[in-house]
């Protein structure tokens, strides 16, 4: 379904494009139809990069990425991306939200409304259709997120922590929903997240990454038997699941850590660069 | 002044109050300064509507402010289209918009009425000159302030963009505008302004027509009240449009216009 | 948007990007210049509508030297600093008004906001009429074009004081004249010279516009003057001089804001 085939991608840093940063090494993969796939790793680790990359929103340096055999060069209509937060449009109402991609497609006026409605009824959002998203909360706003993502009916959905924004109660029901919603939908799933105990919650099998320049350190299996509850996080198997991504992840942590305070001394001592670092949210 | 709600009331009349008086006092103080001075030296507020009333009339009121409406329709659609599209575009290159942006800075800071000449000897003594010239104000406030508006634009709502393969013209109509339209209605009446100032100056320099030559014209005679009923004419249009601008400003939350920079 | 760059697949560039960014900056007015110079001579303009930039430096600078130019710079700068020493005068008191009185402040809002959409230029021909051509109707259109920008800066500039430095000021038994002087003033210099700076640009294009459509004298008037009677070369001379004093000027009023700033924010 989904081959990304050993994939690099390197970019210039900041003002002096001579040096340069290899944010994702040699990343290897295979996905199956119909999988949840997540990908775990420490801050600036690259994922956010392997979303981009997978999407089509950039290149990789080197290697390629394939949808059922077709090199990815672009956007590709079998792939749909939910981004972290704040990603619908305030100047919509949820409706119009969901019916966004369907109308920039051409699709006529009752068929949109006929999918939307459907899809809204998926992931609990009936009886919203006219609010905006300002008057909900944020995880209303990522369920019209998801709706948005899904209604375009993708092979493929990629979430960059989609629940990154919320908190935990939130995350703990939407994940449920997702579960469900995947279920329902037969979609294939890449999550991104940097949350252990989401990632095993959710997936089949989860892609555990280094610190940049970042690669795929463990794939590990996830045969935890679905379907899962509240209930199954507090299973020994659940726990010792999460006991063994952490041992993975733990040094990578520390060392995504130390690269980071590391990076934020290089992009202020840039030529305008303080600027632009003030306004900037930290983990960019 | 009590602190009760009602003292809070009669504060909120006494400002809406002050609003309705500041029009009727600058009419006294019109009228007493004619008084003071003499027919002659000024027109006083009764006689001036007098003019006003018989320009509309007979007619010379009304061709010259068609003349001059016109020109500034042209001018500002040209500055529209132009200026949005230069900030837009530069709004989505952070390289060229550090390329650019100390030029258009630059060239708004010189008195553009000194280059009037120059749009002289490429359009000529025609409309298309006082056209070019209102362009040439009014182009630089729709860029900076649409450039301006466009850090507004979410990164993840340009990939959504890209992602669902939307068109460069759909990503502009159904994403960059919508974000961008609370800092784009400043830009567009600072724009009007600015090129409705453009349009009467290149009038009133080098013109055969339109009020702003009227308005020279009249120096020679003297006829003071006619210029006056000119001038209330071309305040009365200045007004209506921004008032429409200052509630589309308010509907949409638009913040800032207050401390903008208005240059010729 | 974030300084990381997407290099793509393969690229090895070797300048960074800001001596990127300056050398198409550089391009495109060196590319700008050289149309001035070349352009009239090699037939791409009509050389009697543009002349070249050495010819315009060259007539600028006989002009300057046989000292043509001079009474017309004192005129024109006479009018720029009377006009804005009246701005000065009446607009920072006017600032000071509105910042204390906010009712009065509320009620001129609406109008001080519309103030600049009116065509300004339209109230010279009839100050004319009035007061006769001289430099008496320029500095009043200079003055009234430039005031208001310094009111409404004086005003915004001392509501931007923190409220702590009032509150010290206080603790310290200050009295009111003794807070406005060394308290508010100070710490409002930066915000009142941005006012003041906008003040003094908006002054010199009152000035100069107002010269050019009608006057008797002055750099304005000599551009005008010029080009009504077919003196190209020393039409685009005063056009050239315009330009480099507004740039000069420009660049200076900038300069001396952005060390108040630092000052302030340090």
């Amino acid at each position: 379904m989904l081959e990304i085939d050993n994939v690099s991608k390197t970019y210039g840093l900041g003002d002096d494009r001579t040096s340069t940063v290899k944010a994702l090494d040699s990343v290897d993969m295979t996905i199956d139809r119909g999988e949840f796939v997540s990908i775990i790793g420490p801050t600036g680790c690259g994922k956010s990069t392997l979303f981009e990359l997978i999407g089509g929103l950039v290149e990789p340096t080197e290697g390629r990425i394939r949808i059922e055999g077709d090199p990815v060069t672009g956007p590709d209509p079998r792939i749909g991306m939910v981004f972290q937060s704040h990603s619908t449009f305030p100047w919509l109402s949820v409706l119009q939200n969901v019916t966004f991609g369907l109308r920039m497609n051409g699709v006529d006026k009752a068929e949109r409304r006929r999918r939307a409605t459907e899809m809204l009824d998926l992931v609990g959002l009936t009886g919203f259709e006219n609010a905006r998203p300002s008057e909900l909360s944020g995880g209303m706003n990522q369920r019209v997120a998801i709706a948005r993502t899904l209604v375009m009916e993708p092979d493929i959905v990629l979430m960059d922590e989609p629940f990154g924004a919320l908190d935990e109660q939130t995350r703990l029901i939407l994940g449920e929903e997702l579960l469900r919603i995947w279920r329902e939908t037969g979609a294939t799933i890449l999550f991104v997240t940097h949350n252990i105990n989401e990632a095993a919650q959710l997936s089949d099998r989860i892609a555990v990454m280094s610190a940049r320049p970042g690669r795929f350190k463990a794939i590990v299996e996830n045969d935890i038997p679905r379907p899962r509850d509240g209930d199954t996080m507090t299973t020994a198997a659940f726990n010792d699941l999460v006991q063994r991504l952490w041992n993975e992840l733990k040094d990578e942590s520390r060392r995504g850590l130390e690269q980071k305070t590391g990076r934020r001394v290089d992009a202020e001592s840039g030529d305008g660069a303080e600027a632009k670092a003030e306004t900037r949210p930290a983990d960019t | 002044m009590s602190v009760d709600t009602g003292g809070r009331l009669r504060g909120v009349d006494a400002v809406t109050a002050g609003r309705l008086l500041v029009p009727v006092a600058l009419v006294l103080l019109w009228q007493a300064l004619a008084t003071v001075a003499g027919e002659f030296a000024l027109a006083t507020p009764a006689a001036t509507v007098g003019e006003l009333l018989g320009g509309f009339a007979d007619g010379w009121l009304l061709a010259d402010l068609r003349i001059t409406l016109f020109t500034l329709a042209v001018a500002y659609a040209l500055a529209v289209l132009v200026g949005v599209w230069v900030g837009v575009a530069l709004g989505l290159s952070d390289f060229w918009r550090e390329v650019f942006e100390p030029l258009i800075l630059g060239v708004y800071s010189v008195p553009k009425v000194t280059l009037y000449p120059v749009f002289l000897f490429v359009f000529a003594l025609g409309v298309e000159s006082k056209i070019a010239f209102g362009w040439f104000h009014g182009v630089f406030p729709v860029a900076i302030l649409t450039m301006a508006a466009m850090e507004t634009v979410e990164d993840d709502h340009l990939k959504i963009g890209r992602s669902l393969l939307l068109s460069r013209w759909q990503t502009f109509r159904e994403i960059i505008v919508p974000s961008i339209l609370p800092g784009l209605v400043i830009g567009l009446r600072l724009g009007f302004n600015l090129t409705f100032l453009g349009v009467v100056l290149g009038e009133m320099f080098a013109s055969r027509a339109g009020l702003g030559y009227t308005l020279v014209e009249y120096i020679v005679g003297a006829q003071i009240a006619r210029m006056l009923a000119i001038i209330v004419v071309l305040v009365a249009v200045a007004a209506a449009v921004n008032v429409a601008f200052f509630a589309a400003e308010k509907r949409l939350g638009a913040r800032g216009g207050e401390t903008a920079d208005v240059r010729m | 948007m974030s300084t990381i760059t997407d290099i793509g697949p393969s690229a090895s560039l070797p300048l960074t990007r800001s001596q990127r960014v300056k050398a198409a900056r550089g391009a495109i007015v060196l590319g700008f210049l050289a149309f001035v110079e070349f352009g009239p001579t090699v037939g791409l303009v009509d050389p009697t509508t543009l002349i070249p930039l050495s010819a315009m430096l060259g007539e600028l600078w006989t002009l300057l030297s046989t000292g043509a130019l001079e009474p017309h710079v004192v005129q024109t700068f006479s009018a720029v600093f009377g006009a804005f020493a009246l701005a000065l005068l009446t607009g920072v008191p006017g600032g000071v008004l509105l910042w204390k009185v906010e009712t009065l402040k509320e009620i001129l809002d609406p109008y001080l906001l519309i103030y600049y959409a009116v065509p300004f230029f339209a109230f010279y021909p009839l100050l004319i009429s009035i007061m006769g051509l001289g430099i008496a109707p320029i500095v009043a259109i200079a003055w009234g074009f430039s005031v208001v920008i310094v009111v409404t800066n004086t005003a915004s500039g001392l509501a931007e004081i923190p409220e702590v430095y009032v509150k010290a000021g206080r603790d310290m038994n200050l009295t009111p004249r003794q807070l406005l002087q060394h308290v508010y003033f100070p710490a409002a210099v930066p915000y009142v010279f941005t006012g003041l700076k906008l003040g003094f640009i908006y002054a010199l294009i009152g000035t100069i516009a107002s010269e050019f459509i009608l006057a008797d004298s002055g750099l304005g008037w000599l551009i005008s003057f010029n080009y009504d009677n077919f003196d190209v070369r020393g039409m685009y001379a005063a056009m050239l001089l315009v330009v480099l004093l507004a740039l000069a000027v420009n660049g200076l009023l900038i300069a001396i804001e952005k060390r108040l700033y630092r000052r302030v924010r340090a």
